[in-house]
């Protein structure tokens, strides 16, 4: 229960820290920001989107937040209450009908009060990027060959998620598989590779 | 230029350094980098990459230019992966104007693989978010932990006594001591010590009162050695009274084994193959024995090959005959292995210290004293097929090792 309290003491740098290191603390977020997020959302459709809807929506704006994180190029402006608002408001902007709409979120009143949990910038406008190419056969055989990876057990699966996902470096790699340097792991990760390449080749060919 | 120059000299030095002319000093940036260029070519012109290493005056420069094929490939690779990561260099910009379709190729594949794992990812992320702060505090203590082994222990113990219980009521009354029907033996887990310990004392209070009975049955002998077993001393057929030579049983062994996954030496715990070793040395032993001791009884009663009770002869024979069968049966076992993805039986004569499974390029690989055997999924006995590729058995070793 201690563990519990100070996960949740965390101030949004340190849990912007502790999300880079695994990406599980991205659920202290959740849980820290989900209600008043879907409230705001709430307040910005004056109720015309059901709950579950929304949920959705804030859901997309979480993984929009760790992949940022990952990423090494973002920089927290404000809290992540703020962040997670401003992202659900311009998903909601993007993907609904104005009519829908209360005047104050169109009219990008921004309020940047941190403390405030309805405040919202405008000037944030990060999406989830679009994967386009995922109904060509070498995507879908990649896409399998991942499955049987995973289903073989091993390393691998872990390994290239860890990689080309959460963007753990080769001394990350290193650590948290045990290998002996960052040069064998990069060899572990090339036969991986070259294994998944092999497995998507016989699906193609299936 | 730096991003080229660096995975370059990665792949081409410790192919150099082999040369006895290699002289370290002549790879400058500035060769690398001429090299590096002239390398983004080399599917359409390998001339003028073969000139540039003759600048380095190797003894063997054809050794190298064998080599540069699979050089190149790797350094398309490397270059592919950094530009999806989003890297840039000036021979990734030289590749992707030149239209170079190898890094074309590579390039489509690593970017599928990068988008592929990202679907997957935010798929599994989206759905383990509203649990993902419990599983960052879920602790289980140390005496749950206990509580919950005992209790599945227990269970699996009943459910391995109610087999050995179906096992005594199908089978038939046996003697005491069979030669060849031997119950094979179990591997036990430490675990049931407690029950170990509580059967022993059963079973010594029943030797005691067992000692103190005066019925006495000349059929029974106490076993004298672990694996030899006596029998009862003479075999009746029809009229005639054969001594019986007792063989010894195949000692049966089995062991979890890791599989060694290609890389490093570090493997899954999850990943097992349970190796069920047959030890039948003894068992050679013992018939070897029996048939020279019933070859010496064939001499000894029939002399000059004088047969005076042919059917004892022949029933002698027969034994003979029977054992012979047997002994080219076992050895014939010892050149095959059974495998199906989760247990490997082998047959042998000596017990190697380890028996490792090493799994490389889709391919199992047995390591038993120090030689690799390629090990095929069939579900019939397979012959061994020793690896002799040297290049194989060299990254075996290195997986083996954790290199």
């Amino acid at each position: 229960m201690a563990d519990k309290i100070n996960l949740l003491e965390l101030n949004d740098q340190e849990l912007l820290i502790k999300i880079k290191q695994n990406s599980d603390h991205i659920g202290i977020v959740y849980k820290r920001c989900k209600s008043n997020c879907i409230g705001f959302m709430r307040k910005m459709t004056s109720g015309r989107i059901s709950d579950y809807e929304l949920e959705d929506v804030f859901q997309d704006a979480s993984i929009i937040l760790y992949e940022k994180i990952v990423n090494d190029n973002f920089i927290l402006t404000a809290s992540f209450q703020t962040y997670l608002n401003s992202v659900c408001r311009f998903q909601l902007l993007n993907t609904l009908e104005k009519s829908k709409l209360t005047t104050d979120f169109q009219e990008n009143k921004d309020s940047d009060d941190d403390e405030n949990p309805m405040s919202y910038l405008s000037t944030i406008t990060d999406t989830l990027d679009e994967i386009d190419n995922s109904n060509e056969p070498q995507f879908i055989a990649i896409e399998k060959g991942l499955e049987k990876l995973k289903a073989a057990g091993g390393h691998c699966y872990e390994l290239l998620t860890l990689f080309w996902y959460h963007k753990k470096s080769m001394n990350e790699l290193t650590e948290v598989f045990g290998y002996s340097n960052s040069d064998n792991t990069k060899q572990q990760k090339a036969r991986c590779q070259k294994r998944l390449e092999k497995m998507a080749f016989n699906e193609l060919k299936n | 230029m730096k991003l080229a120059t660096a995975i370059l000299k990665k792949l081409l030095l410790p192919k150099l350094e082999k040369d006895s002319k290699f002289q370290g000093s002549k790879i400058t940036e500035s060769f690398l980098e001429s090299l590096a260029k002239s390398f983004c070519d080399f599917e359409k012109d390998t001339e003028s990459v073969y000139q540039i290493l003759y600048l380095l005056e190797l003894n063997d420069t054809e050794k190298i230019n064998s080599k540069l094929a699979i050089i190149y490939t790797a350094f398309i690779k490397e270059l592919a992966e950094n530009y999806v990561l989003g890297n840039s260099s000036e021979v990734i910009d030289y590749l992707v104007d030149s239209n170079n379709n190898t890094f074309k190729k590579e390039v489509e594949f690593f970017t599928n693989l990068k988008n592929a794992i990202t679907k997957i990812e935010r798929k599994r992320i989206k759905e383990e978010l509203p649990t993902a702060f419990d599983k960052l505090t879920f602790e289980i203590s140390d005496n749950e932990i206990e509580l919950a082994i005992r209790k599945k222990e227990r269970e699996s113990l009943k459910e391995k006594m109610k087999v050995w219980d179906s096992e005594l009521s199908s089978s038939d009354e046996k003697p005491v001591y069979t030669i060849d029907n031997k119950p094979k033996s179990r591997v036990i887990s430490l675990s049931w010590i407690q029950y170990a310990a509580a059967a022993c004392v059963i079973l010594a209070v029943g030797v005691f009162f067992f000692k103190q009975s005066s019925i006495t049955n000349s059929n029974l002998i106490q076993p004298t050695d672990n694996s030899v077993v006596s029998v009862p001393v003479k075999e009746k057929i029809g009229n005639i009274e054969i001594p019986s030579e007792a063989l010894a049983e195949v000692a049966i062994v089995t062991k979890n084994a890791t599989i060694i996954e290609s890389g490093m030496g570090y493997a899954s715990g999850s990943n097992k193959v349970k190796v069920i070793e047959h030890n039948q040395k003894e068992r050679k032993l013992s018939i070897e024995k029996a048939i020279e001791k019933y070859r010496l009884m064939l001499e000894k009663e029939f002399p000059d090959n004088k047969v005076s009770n042919v059917s004892r002869a022949k029933i002698i024979q027969d034994k003979i005959t029977s054992l012979n069968k047997e002994l080219v049966e076992l050895r014939d076992k010892e050149q095959h292995y059974k495998f199906d993805g989760k247990t490997l039986v082998l047959y042998v004569s000596d017990s190697a210290t380890e028996n490792a499974i090493v799994f490389y390029e889709d391919t199992y690989y047995l390591r038993r004293e120090s030689t690799f055997y390629k090990l095929t999924i069939a579900k019939s006995s397979q012959l061994y097929e020793r690896e002799d590729d040297s290049k194989v058995i060299n990254m075996l070793d290195q997986i083996y090792n954790g290199y």
